[in-house]
């Protein structure tokens, strides 16, 4: 059974205590690992106030994750799924690796965020969860600089910034094609992101995907393996510059390069003014490697 | 028997690296606390060097039985009221500082004083004990605990998590610092274990050598190196806005890597560190073995001899340490 309250206030703080005026039960966090912010509380207000509040209580687990809920908190909390079986459970299982492996979902932890937050050289990124049917929707993430919210990155570019970011495993990766889109079930990505020159900064994302074709045209493989590697990361090498250019023109950095620029330049003087003044003009270089293991247990 | 030395070294270090340094190595960070490591390093293993072979020198000697031996009675009891006054203040430092970290993180609603109290009467009890005990005590608590801190250490150190770019920034600008007297201060503070040999050295036989003594700034750079990785789940810039650090680094682990969630990752640490603590309290007890000599002192202040003062030291095989 769960119950949904709500109440007025100006801040989270006054709002928990004024809450407890309306349950018959002590409010104890310590078990409690969802937050969700809504939408519009950090259009208007920013996210600062709510992670000082998430940090400050020493119930509240840092492990805990944080989402946006779209169009509002409530909606996503009123939700009672029908596969649920705790409240609060299905939300809980569809982070991290716990529940399901979901590839679109991106995992803000509270410690993650708040390091983001007060981190030179390195912007928070939310999940953002909605309602869809009778279940919860998170395939999207928002990125936000220190204060505001920036991008929106639709569930494709979720997926890629996952793979590119966090080197999510369990993810595909598509190439259109006619008749049929190959289909790669990639089971295992490691990334690795590097900064190179000097005044006119490359970034260069190393990534390695590794999976097994689960749709393509039958005997694709044995025509060209290597070539069909080579054609799936330089599109997918396409496809991820093209969201870093995004990313990189809405002046947020969740990849952090700021913080690399500011440890690969060691103790310099005025580097991170630097930084700020080379970031909107960084180029993005993203060398894939797709390596296919085979196309599962038929030709 | 050298293992029982060591204990000391170790859950001094991993106690003084928990509570009291951090904060002030923490705030420092950017001026001094990383160049006064090595500093920290070379300082402590030689003076741990120095005062175990000083000890050596005198098995099953402690301090006090040391000044009485060779100094007038007077300025050994004034030496040993300044033993009692260092170490009891020591300990009380600890008592404090643990009983508020577990009071925030236990229950911050129960009394502060009753938190103290119950950790008062614990120390005190484990202080009335024997050395031996003590010594004992030591041995099964660190066997205990060190394992599952270590674990926790280690998935933490293999964490997706960790951000090396922050501790490389860390490392690289603390370095570059010259080191401050109060860093360095705090930083030696970690090598104090070694210091408990001042009356543990009671318990020494007359053969043992301090062998294996080079790994002592071993564990000291691991405990410094903990500090640093540490840096990376905190924010650098405006660091040092948290108040309990090693503990909170413990709730940072998402638990596919620490699967002690459902109970909540936190009190588990602090209950590991709490035992750890709880010996250091013989400190307090140090200045009880102190009084009572001082009062066998009073009451036969003409046996001045070496026999009577080993006749003490029998008496007391078995003393409160």
């Amino acid at each position: 059974m769960s119950v949904v309250q709500t109440v007025d206030a100006s801040s989270i703080a006054e709002a928990v205590r004024h809450l407890k005026s309306t349950v018959d039960k002590e409010l104890e966090f310590g078990h409690c690992r969802e937050f969700i912010i809504g939408r519009k509380l950090i259009e208007k207000d920013g996210i600062v106030n709510s992670i000082q509040w998430l940090s400050r209580r020493r119930d509240i687990q840092s492990v805990s994750n944080v989402m946006i809920g779209d169009p509002d908190a409530y909606s996503v909390v009123n939700l009672k799924p029908k596969s649920e079986r705790y409240p609060g459970n299905s939300l809980f299982l569809s982070f991290g690796n716990e529940g399901t492996e979901a590839a679109n979902t991106v995992t803000a932890y509270a410690f993650d965020l708040y390091r983001r937050i007060y981190e030179t050289g390195l912007d928070p990124v939310l999940p953002v969860a909605s309602r869809f049917r009778d279940a919860y929707r998170i395939d999207r993430a928002a990125m936000l600089d220190k204060q505001k919210m920036r991008l929106f990155l639709d569930p494709d570019e979720t997926l890629i910034f996952n793979m590119t970011a966090f080197g999510v495993d369990n993810t595909i990766l598509v190439l259109p094609e006619k008749p049929i889109n190959i289909v790669l079930a990639a089971t295992h990505t490691t990334s690795k992101i590097n900064l190179l020159g000097g005044e006119n900064p490359v970034a260069v994302i190393n990534i390695r995907i590794e999976g097994f074709l689960e749709q393509s045209p039958p005997d694709l493989l044995e025509k060209d393996w290597g070539g069909l590697e080579r054609k799936m990361g330089k599109h997918f090498s396409e496809e991820a510059e093209k969201l870093l250019y995004k990313i990189r023109d809405a002046g947020v950095d969740p990849y952090g390069y700021g913080l690399h620029y500011l440890a690969d330049h060691h103790n310099e003087k005025g580097r991170w003014e630097k930084w700020k003044r080379l970031y909107p003009n960084i180029r993005f270089d993203v060398r894939a490697s797709v390596s296919i293991q085979g196309s599962g247990l038929i030709r | 028997m050298i293992r029982y030395y060591y204990y000391h070294i170790f859950y001094v270090g991993l106690m003084n690296i928990m509570v009291l340094v951090p904060y002030v190595l923490i705030s420092h960070r950017f001026d001094g606390a990383v160049s006064s490591f090595p500093i920290a390093i070379a300082f402590g293993t030689l003076y741990s060097y120095v005062t175990s072979a000083a000890f050596q020198r005198f098995p099953g000697l402690g301090l006090p039985e040391i000044y009485k031996l060779f100094l007038p009675v007077w300025l050994a009891n004034c030496l040993n009221m300044v033993g009692v006054v260092i170490w009891c203040t020591a300990g009380i430092i600890v008592l404090f500082s643990y009983s508020n970290t577990v009071g925030i993180f236990f229950d911050p609603e129960a009394s502060a004083y009753l938190n103290l109290a119950v950790m008062a009467a614990a120390s005190l009890w484990a202080a009335s004990r024997t050395s031996r005990s003590v010594q004992f005590t030591h041995e099964v608590l660190l066997i205990v605990s060190t394992p599952i801190i270590l674990w926790i250490l280690f998935k933490a150190l293999f964490s997706n998590w960790l951000d090396w770019d922050a501790i490389r920034l860390i490392a690289d600008a603390g370095i570059r610092k010259p080191p401050s007297m109060v860093c360095i201060f705090a930083s030696t503070f970690v090598f104090s274990g070694h210091m408990n040999i001042t009356l543990f050295n009671r318990l020494n036989p007359s053969d043992l050598k301090f062998r294996l003594r080079w790994t002592i700034p071993i564990v000291g750079a691991f405990f410094f190196a903990r500090l640093l990785f540490r840096a990376d789940r905190l924010p650098w810039h405006p660091g040092g806005r948290q108040l309990f650090v090693r503990l909170e680094r413990y709730d940072r682990q998402p638990d596919d890597e620490v699967r002690l969630h459902p109970a909540r990752a936190l009190p588990v640490p602090a209950a590991l560190y709490v035992p750890v603590a709880r010996v250091r309290h013989e400190h307090l007890a140090y200045g009880h073995g102190v009084f009572q000599s001082l009062l066998q002192k009073v009451q036969a202040a003409d046996r001045r001899s070496q026999r009577a003062c080993h006749q003490l030291v029998d008496l007391r095989g078995g003393w409160p340490g």
